[in-house]
């Protein structure tokens, strides 16, 4: 990812409510629901790529090969 | 438009950048920004170079976040360096870690990428009151290493 795009994405630091969204993200993880957390991650970094490189897709291939490694792995069933 | 060096002013802004300013009165302040974002919230963000302002739903400020590249000082030292980290950590005296965020509540700033040396995390904010409130309870306390 880009340092530009990675700015922009709602877990970054330097952002406005980032802490909380990482918090949100971190519950979802402890209730199991990893599915959803990977769901809101997906559409954070499309809108992020969206917004700084004007591609929503631009990240598509990496986040395929991710989603892939997850299920391989057992991570999401 | 020259961009300022920025002065935090605990939970009052980074000078000249108050909380409560509109996006008119930034705009007139710093300039168009570089880009107009938005968080998970829909809330938007106007980002500059090596800087962000983030408003709450009613467009006024409640943050302004830094990366490294910007000039930003509190009590006139920059704050963008790991000296700066371990400084404000002492004065603020009651640091706390929560979710990857070293956070003196004191100060009403906010550090990443600082005590994990994660440089594409490098950030400093500074926060309006009550910004931490929701995740009180999974803070803890926050010591420095004695490197």
């Amino acid at each position: 990812m880009t340092r530009g795009d990675h700015l922009l994405t709602s877990s970054h630091g330097s952002r406005s409510g980032s802490a909380v969204y990482r918090s949100d993200i971190e519950d979802l993880l402890n209730q199991g629901k990893v599915r959803e957390a990977m769901a809101i991650e997906i559409r954070d970094v499309r809108r992020a790529a969206l917004e700084g490189s004007g591609d929503l897709r631009k990240y598509n291939a990496a986040l395929k090969e991710m989603l892939q490694y997850a299920r391989r792995t057992d991570f999401l069933q | 438009m020259t961009t300022p060096t920025f002065s935090i002013e605990p939970y009052k802004g980074a000078l000249p950048v108050r909380f409560g300013m509109t996006t008119d009165e930034i705009e007139s302040l710093l300039g168009d920004p570089q880009r107009r974002s938005t968080n998970f919230r829909k809330e938007l963000t106007y980002d500059y170079e090596a800087f962000n302002v983030g408003f709450n739903k009613s467009k006024v400020v409640t943050h302004v976040g830094f990366v490294p590249g910007a000039s930003v000082e509190y009590d006139g030292e920059p704050v963008l360096t790991t000296e700066a980290f371990r400084r404000l950590i002492q004065i603020d005296g009651e640091a706390k870690e929560v979710l990857g965020f070293v956070v003196l509540l004191n100060l009403g700033i906010a550090f990443t990428g600082f005590h994990d040396n994660d440089n594409s995390q490098r950030a400093v904010t500074a926060f309006e009151q009550g910004s931490y409130e929701k995740l009180s309870h999974k803070m803890k306390e926050f010591v420095l290493n004695s490197e």
